[in-house]
């Protein structure tokens, strides 16, 4: 090795360590941008789940109910009880008679044993101004005044009702948008289209009936029906349903789901895949 | 500005791509980093050496045409470190060897001339040319053992995707870059090498061509100087 090359040497090593500095110093530092989103999502899912579940429960059965019976204020609170008793039957009878846990409904049981007499005739307030020992005379004067509206009023509350919550008949339609919001939030993570990202197979809609145990795990998903599957896209259907099972699935114990609305709640519920909500 | 070494790999600096890449991506780049520091020394040296022979021989050809006695100009030239001077001196030295004798044999000398001359020539074109071998290697090597930490690094990054069992392009992305960079780097040491053997070995093409001619000359000088001798 002459002087030639060792000055040769020299000047290559030192080219390479300052291109080496130059790239790795700050020069191709683009950071900022892509730092910005993450913070947001953990924070939003939690407020969903405790503030708007828990206030409207309470709130919208009595206020359809109270206008809609009219003048007796006290009465109120025994009717909604009846007349969503009377709304499970035509669809799912089990979920509802048992597991009311709410503390303030003692008097529940009694109207519903008073359900199936009253269905055929017309005469429910009478009977169930008797069974409660609280207000036994204020409800029979307003009872004979009521008989013939009242019933026409659990009718039109029942057509109602029954188009927005198929399963959970209990819950409110705002209660169901926030569970469905709630898990729909946690199910996306998982849910990865894939290759069929951008393909026909992005119409389908699948709906899923979840039934959940207590503790957000799923029990079972099965496919309830498919919407939008055409000539184009049929050979993807079953491709959707397992991707949007697996999405379920894997995401499995879902969290902040509120324990209050589990029975006739969340615990089984039908819920959509719309591919170009999730993507 | 901010001078702290950057080691996230959602930038495009070295060191952090390097830190993240497995140990055989890691070997494959710093073998190519070395096979480029050496290139590029190879280049530089080559480069000025190349330019001082060209710069020298063309001056000891004036030198020599003009010279008026060539004994004193042998003399004068027997230990430059030059290509065209040893095969002057070869020629020269072959020359006292076959006229020292009172008979000359002058067909064979001019023959051993020829050779000698010859010989010297191609000797000292493969010392110029030693390093290039090294260009010509690199150049063509230097891609497919990037590919290798490449392919390497990719499948690496395949059982990382097994393992954490998402396919999502953040979990893949950081070792496919780190992988790319293997490549990269095999590049950026082959493109300069295949130039700069091009070049190269062309300029010593050229030298070969501008030694062989001066031989000639020379050759012919001594056969002109054998016949007035007799």
């Amino acid at each position: 090795m002459d002087r030639t090359e060792k000055t040769g040497l020299g000047v290559a090593i030192a080219g390479h360590v300052a291109l080496f500095a130059l790239l790795s110093f700050s020069l191709m530092w683009r950071q900022p941008p892509s730092f910005s989103h993450p913070p947001m999502d953990v924070t939003l899912s939690t407020e969903a789940a405790m503030e708007s579940a828990a206030p409207k429960i309470t709130q919208q059965p009595a206020e359809s109910q109270a206008p809609e019976v009219g003048p007796p204020a006290e009465a109120a609170q025994s009717t909604p009880v009846k007349m969503t008793s009377a709304e499970p039957q035509p669809a799912p009878p089990k979920p509802k008679p048992a597991p009311q846990p709410k503390p303030a409904e003692v008097s529940k049981p009694q109207p519903e044993k008073k359900q199936p007499a009253a269905k055929p005739e017309p005469k429910p307030q009478p009977k169930k101004s008797k069974g409660d020992s609280k207000a036994s005379d204020q409800p029979h004067e307003r009872g004979s005044r009521l008989g013939p509206n009242f019933l026409k009023g659990i009718t039109a509350e029942k057509s109602a009702s029954t188009t927005q919550a198929p399963r959970a008949s209990k819950i409110g339609a705002q209660d169901i948008a926030n569970i469905a919001g709630l898990i729909k939030r946690q199910v996306q993570p998982c849910y990865d289209l894939g290759a069929l990202a951008g393909t026909s197979a992005m119409s389908i809609v699948t709906v899923l009936r979840l039934q959940f145990r207590r503790d957000g795990s799923v029990a079972s998903a099965t496919l309830s029906r498919q919407d939008g599957v055409n000539g184009s896209n049929q050979q993807y259907s079953q491709q959707m349903a397992d991707l949007s099972r697996r999405a379920v699935l894997r995401c499995s114990p879902l969290k902040g789901l509120p324990p209050d609305l589990y029975k006739g709640g969340w615990e089984d519920i039908e819920f959509t895949f719309r591919p170009s909500d999730f993507g | 500005m901010n001078f702290v070494f950057n080691t996230n790999a959602a930038t495009l600096s070295p060191i952090a791509l390097f830190l993240q890449a497995d140990w055989v991506v890691k070997i494959v780049m710093i073998g190519l980093l070395l096979a480029s520091i050496w290139t590029w020394s190879i280049i530089f040296s080559f480069w000025r050496k190349l330019g001082r022979t060209r710069k020298a021989t063309e001056k000891f050809e004036r030198d020599f045409y003009r010279a008026e006695d060539i004994d004193a100009f042998h003399r004068l030239h027997k230990d430059t470190d030059l290509a065209a001077a040893r095969v002057f001196t070869a020629g020269v030295a072959e020359w006292r060897q076959s006229t020292r004798n009172r008979t000359v044999d002058r067909a064979g000398t001019r023959e051993r001339l020829a050779t000698t001359m010859g010989a010297t020539v191609a000797s000292e074109i493969d010392r110029l040319s030693d390093r290039l071998n090294v260009l010509a290697t690199v150049g063509s090597v230097a891609p497919f053992v990037g590919l290798f930490g490449t392919v390497w690094g990719i499948m690496h990054s395949f059982t990382q995707i097994a393992q954490s069992q998402s396919t999502s392009l953040t979990t893949v992305g950081p070792g496919i870059a780190e992988a790319l960079f293997a490549t990269a780097i095999g590049l950026f040491a082959a493109i300069p090498a295949v130039i700069a053997y091009n070049r190269f070995s062309h300029g010593v093409n050229k030298i070969e061509a501008r030694l062989n001619r001066f031989a000639d000359g020379f050759h012919a000088t001594l056969s002109r100087q054998l016949e007035g001798a007799a």
